[in-house]
């Protein structure tokens, strides 16, 4: 898909909606999987996010600037015994930028709900 | 298939395309997805969610791993990712249409395409044989490795392609009777290994080609470019004992 100059394609725009909605719940930092799972379960579809196609785009939201990651604290996986976790977070450009997209989503459809009546 | 198998897919497939990748990008890749299926697989989730998550992501994979790496590992990459379409879509036509008509009826279809099948296999072996000849250390002693098959690499590669396309053409005019014949198995068995072989040499050993590119080779690499020397020996032989073997 064809990226407009300064703006997310959908599945950047999911990724950082599925992060804020994560926030909201007291989930921050998470990692790829708490968000792969998020995804799945806001789309009416169920759909699946690749894991290829996830961390691909988490890493260009990274390079924007719109999301931090970090690696965890080897300890931490190590007395839990499992793998170690990147955990990511939306900056406050990220939130912008979600906040930015519904607003310019929002308006031509209130423009069409005016011409309407 | 259990989760865990399917689990044990994605790694595997998370192996094969971050092979070719820097090693910091490489292993982040890696464990980030080795967490992944970790929450995934403590999470529950069924063999079909787990592949089908590693199948819609293989374009993306490649495609990143591709801008990612250098520019060596691209162009072995891109070529094993060519030749393997080129193979499998020659496969399918001739599974499709076994017995081809204008191959039999045509008066110059058959010798152009055995002229085309030689000349192929001429630039194929001969630009494999400089590489194996340098590899093994018997010739070429002062050319740089890197040199060489970054210049004879491409073109045996063309004769590989013109080789195996002519060859199916070939193949196509009697394939029940060259499929039961002895000499010809034995071909296309060394031929799979050479192409194998070839493939591994591109995307493994001579990947660190100029730590010894004006020295004698790795061990690896020697052993490497004497089982291709064999191999082209036995395809090159078995070939031309082809039409003097009874299939039966």
């Amino acid at each position: 898909m064809r990226r407009k100059s300064g703006s997310l394609v959908p599945l950047e725009l999911a990724i950082c909606t599925a992060a804020m909605a994560l926030r909201a719940r007291g989930v921050e930092p998470f990692h790829g999987y708490l968000i792969a799972k998020e995804l799945k379960n806001a789309s009416d579809a169920k759909l699946l996010t690749a894991y290829g196609t996830l961390y691909r785009a988490l890493g260009r939201l990274e390079q924007m600037g719109l999301m931090t990651s970090a690696w965890e604290d080897p300890q931490i996986p190590a007395d839990e015994n499992r793998p170690r976790r990147r955990l990511y977070a939306i900056t406050h450009d990220g939130q912008l930028a979600v906040a930015n997209a519904v607003r310019d989503d929002a308006a031509p459809l209130a423009a069409r709900r005016i011409s309407t009546t | 298939m259990t989760p865990q198998a399917a689990a044990g897919v994605a790694r595997w497939w998370t192996r094969c395309y971050t092979a070719g990748l820097p090693v910091d990008l490489r292993e982040a890749r890696r464990a980030e997805v080795e967490s992944d299926l970790w929450e995934s697989l403590a999470d529950g989730s069924s063999t079909r969610h787990i592949l089908a998550r590693v199948v819609l992501g293989v374009v993306d994979d490649l495609t990143w791993s591709l801008t990612l790496m250098d520019t060596d590992s691209r162009a072995a990459t891109t070529w094993s990712i060519g030749s393997l379409a080129a193979f499998a879509l020659a496969w399918l036509w001739l599974s499709l249409a076994p017995e081809s008509v204008v191959m039999r009826e045509s008066v110059w279809a058959f010798p152009a395409v055995l002229t085309l099948h030689l000349l192929g296999l001429v630039l194929f072996v001969g630009m494999r044989l400089a590489i194996d000849l340098r590899m093994t250390g018997w010739a070429f002693g002062g050319v740089a490795a890197s040199q060489l098959v970054r210049r004879a690499g491409p073109w045996s590669l063309i004769g590989a392609i013109v080789t195996v396309a002519s060859g199916m053409a070939l193949y196509s005019t009697d394939a029940a009777r060259m499929a039961a014949n002895p000499a010809f198995q034995i071909k296309i068995a060394a031929l799979g290994l050479a192409l194998a072989n070839a493939w591994l040499f591109h995307a493994a050993l001579g990947r660190r080609m100029r730590d010894w590119d004006l020295v004698a080779p790795p061990a690896a690499v020697q052993a490497s470019a004497y089982l291709s020397l064999a191999l082209w020996t036995v395809i090159l032989v078995a070939g031309k004992l082809t039409p003097f073997v009874s299939p039966d």
